[in-house]
């Protein structure tokens, strides 16, 4: 599809779109949880990304480098938000409402899922790219601009505070 | 703590983790007005990516066209049988069931004008952004104009203002004839390249005027009939006669007849790069002086390159704020700005010329001053912005006349307040590949040039 949207072909970036137009978001909502703030990042991402295919390596795949630039722009805007405190909209939660074959499962991931939202920014940031969208510390401690030290003693100190909530939540852990 | 603790809390821990990894699987997923507002927009910008990067290579003429019109025109659409010669002296007369959108009111006479017809109803959005769009094409009428539809476009530049394109614009006679024009658009690629249109040119200089018209017919290969209803309406094209533009009036410095010591600077800096949206890169600007009257400028003629990042150094207005070095031709006044109005920078105060030395360091690199291998041309007062992504570190040169004082440093810049008769600013890789050159004088004209693998804004 690259080289046909490289040639200017609105049905090959349709596709494209398509394709990748949810990773992106997911990526950014995870980042922000906040829908604004994610339908702004992940717009401009794919815009970016799309900006820069003709120097994107094709022998690369396009997936993690869309969410690379997807994560970025959820950094650029929450930090331009000062959001310090959470995060998820009172008239929404943080997890899609679905159930799947194993409601008590989907419950279980859905309390995991609200409380990593409800975590402080700073520790939600971590634990979101760390678990969620995969990113060793190293790499973490690079979008953040902070020593991995700090990065893995944020990543320890959510665990702590993510253990706790759960355990005093039923069912859970 | 016991080993039954102990044990409790591995099984606790590697279930959080468990239940971490698998948090992501119930993230919402985005609502569809979201995504079809997206999608939109990233295939209106692969639609005319490559024709902006084509303008590039042209910018002399559409930049100016654009600026007439942001600069307090503004459009006007009209329906069929409501335009008239009025005051403007250009547009289009529309022939029944045709709609025009032309600039309403007279411009400066060194600015340009642009005016539209097409028989089919124009876009909303080409109805109030049209004419400021920087291409001064209404790419939403066109991306949907149906086979039947003809769009003309055309621009008008009074002919002094321009003289390097008499040899473009033949000397032609009212009614302009499609069967003059050519089938293809210099310097302009396929607005719908998967439903192409057909795209016909027809330049000529009428009453004093370099007029640039631009046909677009909803089918490649438009029959008769269609050539026929673009030629009633090419037919009702009006283009009143250019008034003598203001006579060039060189202000201060050597004009006073005062004796003016001269020099030259000329600094070459390596600087790094700021990363943004996951890119490092570089943003150039650059735009063509505006005159106040006879006696000085509103805008000096400038370049700038920076990072395009969006903090910055604190007391620097935001302008120059993240800027590695910028350039001015002519003298300014305290009124006199650098930028748009929107985002000004007063040159007195921040300095005719900059260079970042808290950012960059000093080098003894080679550079050229020289726009060769770069594409690019005489830009307009509105100015372009192109931006060169996927480099980390950049070395930038910068050579100017100054009459006046020489640099000093300042606040994290090297600067002058002294005038600037012409300065040239150039940028390459460290690895010697060249981006940028950009270059302005103090009659205020200002070229940009860039590198094929940077991108206009």
């Amino acid at each position: 599809l690259i080289p046909l949207v490289r040639k200017g072909s609105t049905a090959a970036a349709a596709a494209l779109f398509d394709r990748y137009w949810q990773h992106a978001w997911k990526a950014a909502y995870a980042v922000t949880a906040d829908r604004g703030l994610a339908d702004d990042a992940a717009q401009e991402a794919m815009e970016r990304a799309f900006g820069a295919l003709d120097r994107f390596d094709e022998t690369r795949p396009f997936g993690p480098w869309l969410k690379r630039i997807a994560v970025n722009r959820a950094i650029d805007h929450l930090r331009r938000q000062r959001r310090v405190e959470p995060v998820a909209e009172d008239h929404e939660a943080f997890h899609a409402w679905t159930i799947g074959d194993t409601a008590d499962e989907d419950i279980r991931l859905w309390a995991v899922a609200d409380a990593v939202a409800a975590l402080g920014a700073g520790r939600r940031v971590v634990v979101v790219l760390h678990y969620w969208l995969d990113l060793p510390l190293e790499e973490i401690a690079g979008v953040l601009g902070l020593p991995v030290g700090t990065v893995a003693s944020r990543l320890a100190r959510a665990k702590d505070e993510l253990r706790g909530a759960l355990e005093e939540a039923d069912r859970v852990l | 703590m016991s080993c039954a603790e102990r044990s409790r809390r591995q099984t606790v821990s590697s279930e959080l983790d468990r239940l971490l990894r698998e948090g992501r699987n119930v993230l919402p997923e985005p609502h569809e007005e979201t995504t079809d507002r997206a999608r939109e927009r990233v295939l209106a910008a692969v639609g005319q990516r490559r024709l902006r990067r084509a303008r590039v290579a042209s910018l002399a003429g559409v930049a100016v066209v654009a600026a007439s019109v942001v600069l307090g025109l503004g459009a006007a659409s009209t329906p069929s049988g409501e335009a008239s010669k009025g005051p403007i002296g250009v547009g289009f007369l529309p022939e029944a069931g045709w709609y025009s959108l032309h600039a309403p009111t007279r411009a400066p006479s060194n600015r340009p004008q642009v005016a539209m017809a097409a028989n089919v109803p124009f876009a909303g959005e080409d109805a109030v952004h049209g004419l400021a769009e920087p291409s001064a094409l209404p790419y939403s009428t066109l991306t949907a104009l149906p086979p039947r539809g003809i769009v003309i476009v055309a621009s008008f530049v009074a002919a002094s203002a321009e003289p390097w394109a008499a040899s473009r614009h033949p000397k032609r006679r009212l009614p302009l004839r499609i069967a003059d024009a050519t089938p293809y658009i210099d310097s302009g690629t396929q607005v719908r390249p998967d439903d192409p249109l057909g795209q016909y040119q027809l330049r000529a200089t009428v009453n004093r005027r370099h007029v640039d018209v631009q046909v677009y017919f909803g089918t490649p290969r438009p029959g008769p009939a269609r050539l026929a209803a673009a030629q009633r309406q090419l037919d009702r094209l009006v283009v009143g006669s250019a008034r003598t533009p203001p006579v060039t009036v060189k202000v201060a410095g050597s004009s006073s007849g005062a004796i003016v010591s001269r020099s030259v600077v000329d600094r070459t800096l390596v600087c790094p790069t700021a990363m943004v949206g996951g890119l490092y890169g570089i943003e150039a600007r650059a735009h063509a002086g505006v005159r106040a009257g006879a006696a000085g400028w509103k805008q000096l003629p400038f370049a700038v390159v920076d990072t395009g990042n969006s903090g910055g150094r604190a007391n620097t207005p935001e302008l120059l704020a993240n800027a590695l070095a910028w350039i001015t031709a002519g003298a300014p006044s305290s009124e006199t700005s650098m930028e748009t109005e929107w985002r000004s920078a007063p040159v007195r105060g921040s300095g005719t010329l900059g260079l970042s030395v808290g950012t960059c360091r000093t080098s003894k690199a080679a550079i050229a001053l020289s726009s060769a291998d770069l594409t690019g041309g005489r830009i307009g007062p509105l100015g372009e912005r192109i931006t060169c992504e996927g480099v980390r570190h950049v070395v930038v040169r910068v050579r100017a006349t100054l009459e006046g004082p020489n640099v000093s440093a300042s606040r994290g810049f090297l600067r002058t307040q002294a005038t600037v008769p012409e300065a040239r600013i150039a940028v390459r890789t460290t690895k010697g590949k060249k981006l940028v050159y950009a270059d302005v004088r103090d009659s205020g004209a200002a070229r940009l040039f860039a590198a094929s693998s940077c991108e206009a804004r």
